[in-house]
C-alpha cells in the first residue's frame, strides 16, 4: 500500500513540476482570452477535477455536469486568477461548485444517487489496474467507503476526499479551501474518525485482523 | 474498553491523524511513540486510521470520461454571459450608488431645514440679551399691545431704528393694529417704566422652555449629519466601484 501512496505523490509531484513553465504561460494566454491555451490547460487538470466531484457527489452523471460547469466559471473568471498555483485555484472554483451542488440537491433530494450504493457501479471498480477477479469484499468495501464520505459533514468530506484521496498536502488544501493550517488538521482528524466509526460498523468487510478486536 | 475514549487522554484524535501522515513535530512524535507503547487502545485506533487511509487511497483513479475542453460555441456564450452579468453588475452598481446620493442631498436638505428653523428659534429665544430691531418686530407680534408699547418706549433704546421699523411694520399690520400700538404706546408713557420691568420677566422665562426643543433640534442636527457622512461615505464607495467596473 505504500508504494500507491508513494507513487501517487509522485504523479502529482510530476505533474506540477514538469508542467510549471508552460502552465504560467499556458494562463498568461489564456488571459488574454486564447481558447486553445485554456484548453491545453483544461486537458491537463481535467482528471484531477472530476475526480474530486465524483467523490464529492458520488454521482456520474452530475460530477460530469459540474466538471464542465467548472471550466466553464473558470474560463469566464480566468481574470481573478493572479498568478499563484493553478491548480489550486481551479481546485477551488470545483470546491465550491460540488458545495452548490449538494446544498441545491438537498433542496430537492433525489430519489437515487444513480448507482452510488451499487456494487458494479464505475465508481468503485472501473480502474485499468484493477482484475475483474477483484473479490467482492473489497467492492463492496470500496461502496462503503463511498457511502461513508457521503455521510460526512461537507467540510470534513472535502478535506478528506483532497488529502487521502487526491493526495493534497495539508499545505496544498489550506491553499484550496482558504483556511488555516490548524483547520485543515481539524476537519481531517475529525473526518478521518467518524469514517473509521462508519467503517467499524460493518466488520465483516475489513481485513482479519480488524474484524475481532472490540 | 469504548469508554476509554471519552476519558482524558495524553493522546489527542488530530495526533492520532497527523501521525498517519507522519506531520508530528518531533516533541509531538516521541510524546505518541511512548503512549502508543502503553496503550492498546491507540495502538489499535492507529491502525484502523492506517487501513482506513490506505483504503481511501487505493480507490480507483478514475479518469474523466470524456474532455471537458470548451468548444469555441460554448466560450462565445460563456462570454456574452459574462459581459451580460457584467453590464447588470454594472447597471445595479449605478443605481444603487444614484439612490445614496440622493438620499445624501435628502439628508442635507434636512439638515439645512432644521439649522435654519434652529438659528430662527435661538435668535427669538436669544431676544431679551441682544435683539435686533427685526426680532423686536416679531416678538411684537406676540405680544399684548401694551407689552409692546411699553417695550417700544421703555426696554428698548428709544433709537432711530425703532421708529424706522415701526412704519415698516405698520402696513403690514391690521391697520387697527397701528392706532392701538399708538394708543397702546400713550398708555405706557403714563403708567412709567415700570411696566417695561414686568414685560421683561415672561422674555427671560422662554429660554428655559426653549431648552427642551433645542435638545430635539440637537439630535435631528446630529442624526442628519450621520445620515450625510453615512449616506456621502457609501454613494462614494459604490462610484469608486462602478468606475472600478466600467474600467475592467
Amino acid at each position: 500500500m505504500p508504494t500507491n501512496v508513494a507513487l501517487r505523490r509522485w504523479k502529482l509531484a510530476r505533474e506540477s513540476s514538469s508542467t510549471g513553465v508552460d502552465e504560467a504561460l499556458l494562463t498568461e494566454r489564456a488571459r488574454t482570452g486564447d481558447l486553445a491555451a485554456f484548453n491545453a490547460l483544461v486537458e491537463m487538470y481535467q482528471d484531477v477535477v472530476y475526480r474530486l466531484c465524483l467523490r464529492m457527489l458520488a454521482s456520474i452523471p452530475a460530477a460530469e455536469d459540474v466538471t464542465q460547469d467548472v471550466f466553464l466559471s473558470a474560463y469566464r473568471r480566468i481574470d481573478s486568477f493572479r498568478g499563484g498555483v493553478f491548480r489550486a485555484w481551479l481546485l477551488r472554483i470545483a470546491a465550491n461548485a460540488c458545495t452548490d451542488e449538494l446544498r441545491r440537491r438537498r433542496h430537492r433530494p433525489q430519489v437515487s444517487l444513480d448507482g452510488a450504493g451499487d456494487d458494479d457501479s464505475p465508481l468503485h471498480l472501473v480502474d485499468g489496474s484493477e482484475s475483474p477477479e477483484e473479490s467482492l469484499l473489497r467492492r463492496e468495501l470500496r461502496s462503503h467507503i463511498q457511502a461513508g464520505l457521503m455521510a460526512l459533514p461537507l467540510d470534513q468530506r472535502v478535506v478528506v476526499v483532497l488529502c487521502d484521496v487526491q493526495g493534497l498536502t495539508y499545505e496544498e488544501i489550506s491553499e484550496v479551501l482558504n483556511v488555516s493550517l490548524g483547520t485543515v488538521k481539524s476537519r481531517l482528524s475529525r473526518g478521518r474518525a467518524r469514517l473509521r466509526e462508519i467503517l467499524l460498523r460493518q466488520r465483516e468487510l475489513l481485513p482479519h485482523p480488524f474484524r475481532h478486536t472490540v | 474498553m469504548r469508554l476509554l475514549g471519552f476519558r482524558r487522554h495524553p493522546v489527542s484524535e488530530e495526533e492520532l491523524s497527523a501521525s498517519v501522515d507522519g506531520r508530528l513535530s518531533n516533541r509531538q512524535r516521541e510524546r505518541v511513540e511512548a503512549h502508543l507503547q502503553s496503550c492498546a487502545d491507540c495502538r489499535r485506533k492507529l491502525e484502523e486510521l492506517r487501513f482506513l487511509v490506505a483504503e481511501l487511497r487505493a480507490l480507483p483513479e478514475t479518469k474523466a470520461p470524456r474532455s471537458f475542453a470548451l468548444s469555441p460555441e460554448m466560450a462565445a456564450a460563456t462570454r456574452r454571459e459574462a459581459i451580460r452579468e457584467r453590464h447588470e453588475e454594472r447597471t445595479a452598481a449605478r443605481r444603487i450608488y444614484l439612490g445614496l446620493s440622493g438620499a445624501t442631498v435628502a439628508a442635507a436638505i434636512l439638515l439645512i431645514a432644521v439649522v435654519g428653523s434652529d438659528v430662527a428659534f435661538f435668535s427669538r429665544g436669544g431676544g431679551g440679551e441682544s435683539s435686533t430691531n427685526a426680532t423686536t418686530t416679531f416678538s411684537r407680534e406676540a405680544m399684548s399691545p401694551a407689552e409692546a408699547g411699553a417695550e417700544a418706549d421703555g426696554s428698548i433704546e428709544p433709537g432711530d431704528a425703532t421708529k424706522d421699523v415701526a412704519p415698516g411694520v405698520a402696513p403690514l399690520l391690521p391697520t387697527a393694529v397701528a392706532p392701538e400700538d399708538r394708543l397702546a404706546a400713550d398708555a405706557a408713557d403714563a403708567v412709567e417704566t415700570p411696566s417695561a420691568e414686568v414685560a421683561a420677566a415672561p422674555q427671560q422665562a422662554r429660554p428655559v422652555a426653549e431648552d427642551a426643543s433645542h435638545l430635539w433640534l440637537w439630535i435631528v442636527e446630529g442624526a442628519a449629519g450621520g445620515l450625510i457622512v453615512g449616506f456621502g461615505a457609501s454613494a462614494f464607495w459604490m462610484r469608486r466601484r462602478w468606475v472600478q467596473m466600467n474600467r475592467s
